[in-house]
Parts: structure tokens; C-alpha cells; sequence
């Protein structure tokens, strides 16, 4: 057996002194997918922040391994560079900073740490143009600032490009589905798809099954409380789609279980 | 050259005494009209006051230093010697550059100008019969003054530069005026421009104020700009003097009907800095901005004084200023619209953000509008905030290091201001200035 690429165990953290995360264990092997579901305030988003490095959580206990070293002694862009990857429920608008500049910087930093020469611009856009076409987006976008004035969509998509351009070992997609029509679900999770690989692991945090029905998890967690609940295949997706996380929780309305701290992140 | 002995008006001596001994103490060979300027602004200063921290208009900055340092005013004759300028790669239609308050006349080029233009020395004892045409405007600057401090900075000059475009003739490159303080003995220089830009003309001139890093001493500027009926004209300052010396300058601009007026000014260097503008927009239909930018460090302050009067229906004013504050640095913002009750239509924008990288900076932002006409357009916003986090953390989480994320947020915030000065050479320059700058305000700042 491999060595997990992410082990997480124990994991408690909080944010503003609540506690969302209660005791969380999770194991992911390079090439497979992982769905963690869950009602409004379960603690998924938090999670993805938490591996992403967001300042203002703070774990106070349990241990987050990637490829065996502790990931949560690494600061936020060295996690990146390792090969961490989060892509953002709300992509950030950055006025006056271009995608240009944006993401040359970035992928040079990676490419860098990696060992890899940093592309010029040419490279840069060879490299870049490919990966636009996978969700229909063009270089237009490179003379303007970073997500700004970008539709939900367009944003939603723009996080699928930088996380092929960075060819991260472990993608984070918090609620990558949230906000997007049928078609642009489909433009996503073609692009999320592409990024399949038997070196690669994906965690898709999602609070409704209908991405699923597009990406097609090895395995599906149930998380509530802060911590997983039930894990299963993708059939327990189909499971909660039909009957909520009323088996779960113990009330029907899911909206009811909202973690004041969670909603407002 | 003239000798270098020491005259009465050459021994040091602070504002608030040169302003007690009256008209009489200034001496010297300057010329006849010159003599009169500077003994009317100095009956000026005495009549109206020297300002005080008492003072609304001075509240947030402490004249004090300004007033009682002991400052000599510049030896006369030219400067001779090596050129010690820093120069921006720019294409100029004349270039003059004063040290230390002295002409430098090897270092300036004043030929070639198109016809329709005068390019004028002033204070310098080359200038032509510049008098008539600019003594009825020093007189005005000084008349106006509204306080003593502001009247010695009309009437002083100690050396400057007239510049009239006629009717219709437009100047497509700048006139630069270059004035570097090199000494480290404490010299009152007190430049002078005046930009006339005749109707229809078009025209712009940048002053480039810089010094040695031992330089002291103050700078008690004035820009006289004058805009005519459907003229078009620039006018931009680079302040970045020597932390040691201090820098007040004032531009006073008075547009007619349908013309067009672009500032920039950017505050880097000085000790304390004052940096007024009084716009009177007199004519129906102008358009004015006034673009800045101001990144004091240390225990630098800066600050920014801004009047602009609407007094004609339709006018056109925006008012864009944007500070980035490091270590224990002060910046004060202070902006007031005037819309008297005929400047019906008037639209005037007004908006003025600090960023803060340290928690012992600190912005003081005072918007103003008085407002007397009913059918207007009147915005003002200030904001004062630290380095968005989200956006550190988004750049962060793709592998951008910190300090490369802050810079890039960095150079976006004064970049919005940076692109919107009009030469693009200057433009290119302080970036430039801007980049190193803000990169080692950083590596003080975390």
C-alpha cells in the first residue's frame, strides 16, 4: 500500500474561539477523488481553509500530513508550492493586479520551487492558451485584473485554469459547483476531469450531489459536527440527495444546523 | 560669477524673523521689481500672520519647523560644476535646472522652442523684460495669499521660470524645470513657474524637485498656471527631496471658459511637506483633475491642501489622492469643493485612500464641500485601511511569497494613480521610484 498524499487525524480547529472542527480524520491516496458532503455549517468549508493555511483558523489539536511532512507548518504559498491546491468557493476580485501578472508570478513561483526553469512569456502562453480552451475562456482576459468584473461563472472556471496551470498534486475545491448554471457545471467538470490522474488526489467539498453526477467520486464522506460522519461510495451521494442529512442530523432542514461562523466565512 | 561673500541676506535666519525685520531685510542685487515682490510679500506675511498649529487650515501639520529653521537664503551668480541632476528619460522641449537655488546655465537648453512660445528666466539677473507680464501675477498670488506663509512662497523667488504659449500654438513636449538642493547647509530656495497657456494653446511643464541625501534646508514653492478659453494644459511636480529638507509649494490655477487642466503630483522625499492647490474653475464648461500620490516613511509628513472653486455653471473637477504610509510617517488629506450658487451642473468628484503598512502611521482625511448652487453632482470618499488580506491570501495560495504579494497589492494601489499621469515618461519614473520605494518600505514593514 501507498503512503497516503494527505493524512489528517484528530483534526480540531476554531475560528473567532467556536470550534468547527471536532476530531476530523481523513486519509486520500494519490489518484483518487474524494467527495465531503455536508450540511450548512459541518465544518467543510473550514476544513479547506484549514489545509489551504487561511489566517484566523486555528487548530488546536490533531496532525495534517501531506506526502508525510506536516503541512501545517508550512506557510500558505509554501503550501502551494508544494503542491496544495484550493480552489476558492468566492475567487478573490484584485483590482489592478493583471491575470498576467497574476499568473506569471505564480506558476514561475511553483515552477521554481520545483526545480523547473520559469517560463518566459511566450512559454507562458503557450502553456496558458491550452488551458483556457479546456473552459472556453481566451487570453483577452490577461489585460485585466484578476477576477475583477468576472460573472460567477467566469471565476468558478478561472479557478480550473490555475489549478491545471499549477498541476497540483492535491486540488481542494470548496464548493466548486455553488452558483453555476447546468452548462458551466458541465464546462467545469470537464475541466476537473482532465485533471484525473493516478498521481493526483481531489477532495471536492460540495454541499449538493449534482457535480457528483459529472465527477464521479472513489469515495464519498459524510461530515457533520466537524467531523466525518459515514463514509461510503458514490451510492451514499445518491442516498443523501434523496433523503437529506435528516439521517444525520436529526432535523430535516439542513439549513437549521448553520454554524453561524461558517456561513459568514 | 559673482563673488560668494556674505551678505546680509545670505546669513541664516528663520521665517518668523525675516518676516520681523520687514521689506527692508532682503538686499542685494536682484532687480528693481523683484526687490518690490519680495518686500510686498513680506509686508504680506506681516499683515496676515505666519500660520500656527492653532490655525484650522494647519491643525494636522505643525509649521513650526517650517518657521523658526534657520535658512539662508541662496549665495547669488550662477552654479558652475558638473551637473549632479538625477534625469528622467524624457523628451523635453527646454530644460532648466536650478542648484541649490542658482541657475545652473550649462546644464539648461532653452533653444529650439517653436515660435509662439517664450521660455523666460526669472530672479536669476538674465532675464529679459519678463517683469511686465509677470509682476501683475505675482502681485495677485501674493494679494491672495491666505496666509503668510503662502505669501512669502508668491513673492520670494529666488529663481524661476515664465513660460507663455500664444493663441492656438500648441507645445507637444514639456518644459522641464529641474530644482536639486545639493547642499548640506540649510538654503531657503523659493522657485517660481508661471504657465500661461494662451486660447486654444496647448501645453504642459513637470518640476522636478531632488536633492542629495545630505541636503536641508527648505522649499518654498509656486506655480502660477492660467488656463485660457479652450486651452489645454499640464502641470506636474515630482517631489523627491532630500529627507532632510522641507517642502512647501502651492499651485494656484485659474481656468476660463472650456479649457482643460491635468495636475499630477507626487510626494516622495521631504521632511515636512505642504503641498497646496488652489483651482478657481472661472469660466462655464472646464475640466480639471487633480491626480496625487504620496508615500511618506519614516518620520516623514506629508501633507495635501486642496481648494477647488467651482464659480461658472458646467464645470468638470475630480480630485484623485492616494497615500501609502510606512513606519511612523503622517499623511493629511484635505479637500474642499466650493460650488458657488451660479455653478449650476457643476460635477466634482472628490476621493482621497491611505493605505497604512504599520500601525504607528497614520492618515488624517478631511473632505469639505460647500456647497451654494441646488442642481450639482458632489462626491467625496475617503478610506484608510491596511493591505486587503483576502487578496494577500488568494495570491498567496497560488504559490505567490508574501512579499510578492504584497508588493503586486502594493503597486495596484498607487498604480490606479501612477497610470493616470499624463507623460509618460514621468509616468514610467515614478513607477520606478514607486516600486523601490514601497519593496523596502515592505522589508521595514512586516
Amino acid at each position: 500500500m501507498h503512503e497516503p498524499l494527505l493524512k489528517i487525524e484528530g483534526l480540531c480547529a476554531e475560528a473567532g474561539g467556536v470550534e468547527i472542527l471536532r476530531g476530523l480524520d481523513l486519509e486520500v491516496k494519490a489518484g483518487e477523488v474524494h467527495s465531503i458532503m455536508g450540511p450548512n455549517g459541518s465544518g467543510k468549508s473550514t476544513l479547506a481553509k484549514v489545509l489551504a493555511g487561511r489566517e484566523g483558523y486555528e487548530v488546536t489539536s490533531g496532525s495534517v500530513l501531506f506526502k508525510g511532512q506536516d503541512l501545517l507548518e508550512l506557510e500558505p504559498d509554501e503550501r502551494a508550492r508544494e503542491g496544495v491546491f484550493l480552489a476558492f468557493q468566492y475567487p478573490v476580485e484584485i483590482p489592478g493586479v493583471s491575470n498576467m501578472q497574476f499568473l506569471k508570478e505564480s506558476i514561475n513561483a511553483v515552477r521554481t520551487h520545483r526545480g523547473q526553469e520559469p517560463l518566459d512569456t511566450v512559454g507562458f502562453l503557450g502553456e496558458l492558451r491550452e488551458k483556457l480552451a479546456v473552459v472556453g475562456m481566451n487570453e483577452q482576459l490577461l489585460q485585466r485584473s484578476v477576477n475583477e468584473d468576472f460573472s460567477g461563472g467566469e471565476k468558478k472556471r478561472y479557478e480550473i485554469v490555475q489549478m491545471s496551470l499549477l498541476e497540483p498534486s492535491l486540488c481542494v475545491l470548496d464548493e466548486t459547483d455553488s452558483g453555476l448554471d447546468i452548462d458551466a457545471l458541465r464546462v467545469v467538470s470537464e475541466g476537473i476531469n482532465r485533471m484525473r490522474s493516478p498521481e493526483r488526489a481531489m477532495v471536492l467539498v460540495t454541499h449538493y450531489q449534482r457535480l457528483l453526477n459529472y465527477v464521479q467520486p472513489d469515495i464519498v464522506h459524510v461530515m457533520v459536527g466537524g467531523r466525518i460522519a459515514q463514509s461510503g461510495g458514490k451510492e451514499l451521494a445518491l442516498q443523501l440527495e434523496e433523503r437529506g442529512y435528516a439521517d444525520f442530523t436529526g432535523v430535516d432542514d439542513p439549513a437549521q444546523q448553520t454554524n453561524p461562523q461558517e456561513a459568514s466565512a | 560669477m559673482k563673488g560668494a561673500t556674505e551678505t546680509p541676506q545670505h546669513t541664516a535666519s528663520t521665517l518668523v524673523e525675516l518676516v520681523e525685520r520687514g521689506g527692508a531685510a532682503i538686499e542685494g542685487d536682484a532687480p528693481s521689481w523683484l526687490r518690490d515682490a519680495r518686500a510686498m510679500a513680506i509686508e504680506r506675511a506681516a499683515a496676515i500672520g505666519l500660520p500656527a498649529k492653532t490655525d484650522e487650515e494647519w491643525r494636522y501639520t505643525d509649521p513650526k519647523p517650517l518657521l523658526e529653521g534657520q535658512f539662508s537664503l541662496p549665495r547669488p551668480g550662477a552654479h558652475e560644476g558638473d551637473d549632479p541632476c538625477e534625469h528622467m528619460e524624457i523628451e523635453s522641449a527646454a530644460r532648466i535646472v536650478f542648484i541649490d537655488g542658482r541657475l545652473a546655465p550649462e546644464h539648461c537648453r532653452l533653444s529650439g522652442l517653436p515660435s509662439g512660445v517664450e521660455v523666460s528666466l526669472v530672479g536669476t539677473g538674465e532675464e529679459a523684460d519678463v517683469e511686465e507680464r509677470l509682476a501683475p501675477i505675482v502681485a495677485q498670488g501674493i494679494g491672495g495669499a491666505r496666509d503668510g506663509l503662502e505669501a512669502l512662497g508668491a513673492g520670494l523667488i529666488t529663481g524661476g521660470v515664465f513660460v507663455r504659449v500664444d493663441a492656438g500654438v500648441t507645445l507637444e513636449k514639456p518644459i522641464v524645470v529641474v530644482f536639486r538642493a545639493e547642499d548640506g547647509s540649510p538654503v531657503l530656495s523659493a522657485p517660481h513657474i508661471t504657465l500661461i497657456v494662451g486660447e486654444g494653446a496647448r501645453a504642459s511643464v513637470i518640476e522636478d524637485h531632488q536633492g542629495s541625501a545630505g541636503a536641508t534646508g527648505l522649499t518654498l514653492g509656486r506655480s502660477e498656471v492660467r488656463v485660457a478659453k479652450g486651452a489645454h494644459a499640464e502641470h506636474a511636480m515630482l517631489q523627491r527631496e532630500s529627507p532632510g529638507r522641507h517642502h512647501v509649494s502651492t499651485l494656484r490655477l485659474i481656468q476660463d471658459a472650456e479649457s482643460h487642466f491635468h495636475s499630477d503630483r507626487v510626494l516622495l522625499g521631504g521632511a515636512v511637506t505642504r503641498n497646496n492647490i488652489h483651482a478657481t474653475l472661472q469660466g462655464e464648461s472646464c475640466e480639471a483633475v487633480f491626480n496625487g500620490l504620496y508615500t511618506p516613511e519614516e518620520r516623514q509628513h506629508h501633507d495635501s491642501h486642496i481648494r477647488v472653486e467651482h464659480m461658472a455653471p458646467g464645470c468638470n473637477s475630480r480630485q484623485y489622492y492616494r497615500g501609502i504610509l510606512a513606519d511612523r510617517s503622517r499623511a493629511v488629506f484635505t479637500g474642499r469643493i466650493y460650488v458657488k450658487d451660479v455653478a449650476q451642473q457643476t460635477d466634482a468628484i472628490q476621493s482621497n485612500s491611505n493605505l497604512l503598512l504599520s500601525d504607528a502611521a497614520h492618515a488624517v482625511a478631511k473632505p469639505q464641500l460647500e456647497i451654494y448652487a441646488d442642481d450639482v453632482r458632489c462626491t467625496h470618499g475617503a478610506t484608510s485601511g491596511q493591505l486587503d488580506a483576502d487578496a494577500a491570501f488568494y495570491l498567496r495560495a497560488r504559490g505567490v511569497p508574501e512579499r510578492v504579494a504584497k508588493l503586486l497589492l502594493l503597486q495596484a494601489f498607487a498604480g490606479e494613480n501612477i497610470d493616470r499621469i499624463e507623460n509618460e515618461a514621468l509616468r514610467t519614473t515614478v513607477h520606478a521610484l514607486a516600486d523601490d520605494r514601497l519593496g523596502a518600505a515592505l522589508e521595514r514593514n512586516t
